[in-house]
């Protein structure tokens, strides 16, 4: 039987593994950004099949990771701050992976509109959204390799420029639908882009509130959380027949 | 402390020393050295091993390859500076230590460990290839194993440079003979003089496709040379003045503007006139192909840099960020999806990039995409500074 001492040691030796797999999987997804960027810029079908490819691998790493979050789960009992630390791998793991996953239906969507001629200004738009998605994102893992809550809650308004990226897209692509540019399938595919892009952005801030839960154990939705739990207490505290200012629900 | 440095410097000397220190190895196990389990048995031999020891650590830091050493279990017990990639991010980090462990895990794992290795490729930016080569070592009775991490990303441009160069030439050259070859049998074959003028036509047109991409490709060959042929004063607005006249009415035909500030007038670098001239016209000539009707191209050169500097901005279609450090490679095209007939060779911004260089200067280019691109060739004023 194994001694106490070598127990926590191989835990913790355990948890590092995991932390340098859960940087290793962000990076992986970043990488997917250029990726199938470049298939949606240059059309080049050799690196969509490469992303599909990859795609594979992350979820394989994804799939070993979460295994390894509820095999010490089970095994070692962690609790407080270490518990919220592998809740929040086990969380990040799915943000990554679907976020690998919005840059292959980038991929899917290029090969969809294969052919159509793309103008100056979408194909900007497009670039400088893959961009801060990416920055958005490496942002997020950074937040969580050093533990910064500031950084984590600052990523909420840095998405705001994705956010004004995807309505820009939007009406680029609108005005060159209306111009006879591009037809109404790529007109479709490239608005779905933008969105995809945009959700990278979503998913980075998303990762941001799990590293403030790490460090703090708390997390914007709390807030909403804790205003909903008051105000269905009012509510019923409303309709308790023991409440002299309780009033009754008309029947019709 | 002093077990584990044993052990690196072993393995360092083991592996390192005969693998790496020396000219380009090939993928083969290292083998133990005899040197590495030798004794010492006097003050003069430890001094020596001492110094030894002091020159592979210092020979260990400044290398640009990464090393890694790993003990029997895969457990890391030395990595030297370049093998830290401080300059990536550490999710990229994360990647290049996932593979290395992959790599070893699999080793450890292994009965008898061959040498492996894997090329990991990064799309960045900037794109970077990496070739991890790890190699099993031993020392004494100890089992270990040594990670050599090579950033190869220029040698794999230059390769696929190389590649596509063949590729293109030949096919550059093939479209006009080809088509030349068959205007002139159809040519041949007809008796309707009308025909024959059309054909004709179409003959001149890609005899004269084929005679620019010769003289593009003999510039370049002219270009590439390292030095300056005939050096002498040359002024910067002479240069300008010669390259808008011949260029003035291809500028007129498409709608675009010419616009020329020279400050001073007097502006005079040393070099090549006739290159210099080449340069120059190739990037104007490159701004009005890539301009649409009602743009305008503005042609600037002044102070700046390491001495002169002269750019052309256009408002045209702009080049993908991704594109732009590839723009000067020979017959490099930025992607079909935005490719337009513009009947250029693909030769023009590498004999611009060669004269820059001849000249000891440089050239670079920003773009965004839908807003334009200003190409600016820097050169260093010589002697003397005007005229």
């Amino acid at each position: 039987m194994a001694k106490p001492m070598e127990h926590r040691r191989e835990y913790h030796r355990q948890m590092d593994e995991l932390k340098a797999d859960i940087l290793r999987l962000g990076g992986m997804v970043i990488e997917t950004i250029p990726r199938g960027t470049e298939v949606l810029l240059s059309g080049n079908l050799k690196v969509a099949k490469e992303l599909i490819d990859y795609d594979d691998q992350i979820d394989r790493l994804s799939v070993d990771i979460e295994d390894r979050v509820y095999t010490i789960m089970a095994r070692q009992a962690p609790a407080a701050g270490e518990l919220r630390a592998l809740v929040t791998i086990s969380k990040l793991v799915a943000e990554l992976e679907r976020s690998a996953d919005l840059m292959v239906n980038v991929s899917k969507a290029s090969r969809r509109m294969y052919g159509s001629e793309m103008s100056p200004r979408i194909r900007g738009i497009a670039s400088s959204m893959a961009t801060e998605a990416q920055k958005l994102m490496q942002f997020s893992l950074d937040a969580y390799a050093d533990s910064d809550e500031s950084l984590a809650a600052a990523l909420d308004d840095i998405d705001d420029a994705l956010d004004e990226l995807n309505v820009d897209m939007v009406e680029a692509v609108f005005a060159a639908h209306t111009d006879g540019l591009i037809d109404l399938q790529a007109a479709v595919q490239l608005a779905l882009v933008a969105r995809y892009y945009e959700r990278i952005g979503d998913h980075a801030v998303n990762i941001g509130h799990r590293v403030i839960y790490m460090v703090t154990g708390w997390m914007p939705e709390h807030d909403g959380a804790a205003r909903a739990k008051a105000e269905s207490a009012v509510l019923l505290d409303e309709r308790n027949p023991a409440n002299p200012d309780a009033t009754e629900t008309p029947s019709d | 402390m002093e077990l584990l440095f044993g052990i690196v410097l072993g393995l360092v000397i083991g592996a390192v020393g005969t693998q790496l220190l020396r000219p380009r190895p090939a993928a083969s196990p290292a083998t133990p050295t005899p040197a590495s389990s030798a004794t010492p048995t006097t003050a003069s031999s430890s001094r020596d091993q001492a110094g030894s020891s002091d020159a592979l650590q210092s020979s260990l830091q400044a290398i640009d390859l990464g090393i890694l050493v790993f003990d029997s279990h895969g457990t890391e017990i030395y990595r030297n500076p370049a093998g830290q990639f401080a300059s990536l991010t550490r999710p990229t980090q994360a990647i290049i230590d996932g593979e290395v462990r992959e790599l070893i895990a699999s080793m450890v794992d292994a009965e008898v460990a061959a040498p492996a290795e894997r090329e990991v490729v990064l799309y960045g930016p900037p794109r970077t290839v990496l070739l991890i080569r790890a190699l099993p070592s031993l020392v004494d009775d100890a089992r270990g194993f040594v990670v050599v991490i090579d950033d190869v990303t220029r040698e794999r441009q230059l390769d696929e440079v190389r590649r596509s160069f063949v590729t293109n030439v030949s096919h550059e050259l093939r479209t006009p003979v080809g088509a030349i070859a068959v205007l002139a049998e159809t040519m041949s074959a007809s008796d309707d003089p009308a025909t024959i003028e059309r054909l004709g036509e179409r003959l001149t047109t890609a005899a004269h496709r084929l005679g620019d991409m010769i003289e593009d490709l003999l510039e370049l060959s002219r270009t590439e040379g390292d030095e300056i042929a005939e050096a002498e004063a040359v002024a910067i607005s002479d240069v300008i003045s010669d390259v808008t006249a011949n260029l003035t009415a291809s500028a007129q035909a498409v709608g675009v503007d010419l616009v020329v500030s020279v400050e001073p007038v007097d502006l005079v670098v040393r070099g090549d006139r006739r290159q210099l001239r080449s340069a120059v016209q190739n990037l104007v000539d490159n701004a009005i192909k890539y301009s649409d009707a009602g743009g305008e191209i503005r042609i600037v050169a002044r102070p700046g840099g390491k001495g002169v500097s002269i750019s052309v901005a256009d408002e045209g279609i702009g080049i993908p960020e991704a594109d732009l450090d590839r723009v000067f490679e020979r017959f490099y095209r930025v992607d079909a999806a935005r490719r337009r007939e513009t009947g250029g060779t693909g030769l023009g911004l590498s004999i611009v990039r060669h004269v820059a260089l001849n000249h000891g200067g440089d050239v670079s280019a920003f773009s965004v995409e839908g807003e334009g691109t200003t190409f600016t060739i820097e050169l260093p004023v010589l002697e003397p500074t005007h005229a």
